[in-house]
């Protein structure tokens, strides 16, 4: 159902189904969700009796199995009207930044201007790139003040969404057979290392040929 | 566009407090959780833990929502609704020594009837947490008897609907 490239009306229908999509979805709130998130870390600590950071490594490596599983059901299954996701994928790398906000708006409602900004896709002569993520705000860490800088200075605290959105676009490519590879997904920046906003880059690369 | 930084924490925390994300993310991390504190505790130690992670993230909240509501049931129906985005059903049943609410749940979060989790019995006991917060704020206006809280029910495990069960002894 994917296209080369996404046209004028294309994205027009995208953008009507991204605010059915988020009405018609199950929600939670997005503070409990933090909020649960650093609670189970905690348990996660306490019963791997290591630091946070080994609880946010066993947390990723899980949430990436069970993400694509989701996200490839997602994208291939009907989600409204006998439509799936995959109508709102195209081939085209430059589309990317597009894509990526219709998930962000699909995710948290038309609020996710408050959270994320526009993605920035930044493209190599090799035909390699990256997609960068910035957010104002985090919806991991807001309200959360137990944790020093130091405890997740080597891993920050929103690797779980960075690999879910690494996920995402995986799923995506393997779906329509793209010649991309996603290579990293990771948080470069965090708000809870004191940085002023939080940062998520995707790198990508063409596929060795056979 | 440079990114606003000014926003205080206190604003931020107000804003999300508002705002209601997709549960697919939850449906992504939730089964892997139950399977690995029951892998790792066992079945026993795996209710208890993830229903206190739900009281927790409850008073946590609770803190921040400072519901005026103190009767259970339009509080818990109030957090159900700023929680999970729903509407649930709760039934008073009185006896001569007992008096029970049943709170019946349709649109569980948690429960996915497609993903059966081996060996557990209710996957969504994580909600009993969250009840036992609400009867905790509600206690500090109107004294609560000594109750005890139970699921019997979860969509998860192939019933028609969650419930949970709160009990009081009169």
């Amino acid at each position: 159902m994917s296209v080369e490239k996404l046209g004028f009306f294309r994205k027009l229908l995208i953008g009507l189904g991204k605010n059915l999509y988020y009405r018609k979805c199950e929600k939670v709130n997005v503070l409990g969700l933090g909020f649960m998130m650093r609670e189970l870390l905690r348990d996660y600590q306490e019963v791997l009796g290591g630091t946070l950071e080994n609880a946010l490594t066993e947390f990723e490596k899980q949430i990436k199995v069970q993400a694509a599983e989701v996200i490839s059901k997602l994208i291939s299954e009907p989600i409204m009207m006998g439509i799936s996701m995959s109508y709102a994928l195209s081939r085209d790398i430059n589309d990317l930044p597009f894509i990526t906000q219709v998930m962000f708006h699909g995710m948290i409602g038309k609020d996710y201007y408050k959270v994320f900004e526009y993605p920035r896709l930044i493209l190599n002569q090799d035909g390699s790139g990256t997609l960068v993520i910035r957010m104002k705000q985090c919806i991991m860490c807001a309200g959360i003040n137990d944790i020093a800088k130091e405890d997740i200075m080597k891993k920050g605290y929103g690797g779980t969404v960075a690999t879910l959105f690494g996920t995402v676009i995986k799923e995506a490519w393997d779906y329509m057979e793209m010649s991309y590879q996603v290579l990293e997904a990771k948080e470069t920046k965090c708000f809870l290392r004191g940085d002023p906003y939080g940062e998520i880059t995707i790198t990508f690369a063409p596929k060795p040929s056979k | 566009m440079q990114p606003e930084i000014n926003q205080t924490e206190e604003a931020i925390v107000k804003d999300h407090s508002k705002m209601f994300i997709g549960n697919l993310l939850v449906k992504m991390f939730y089964p892997n959780i139950i399977s690995f504190f029951l892998n790792k505790v066992g079945l026993f130690d795996m209710e208890a833990r993830v229903s206190d992670v739900g009281y927790r993230v409850a008073k946590k909240l609770l803190i921040v929502w400072a519901p005026k509501e103190r009767k259970i049931e339009p509080l818990i129906k109030f957090f159900f609704k700023k929680m999970w985005n729903t509407k649930i059903i709760i039934k008073k049943v009185k006896s001569e020594d007992t008096i029970i609410y049943r709170i019946i749940d349709k649109t569980c979060r948690y429960c996915d009837p497609e993903v059966a989790l081996e060996g557990v019995r209710h996957p969504c006991v994580t909600v009993l947490g969250y009840i036992k917060a609400c009867l905790e704020y509600s206690s500090r206006k109107y004294p609560l008897p000594e109750y005890k809280l139970k699921t019997v029910n979860s969509r998860g495990s192939g019933n028609e609907f969650c419930e949970h069960q709160i009990l009081f002894k009169s």
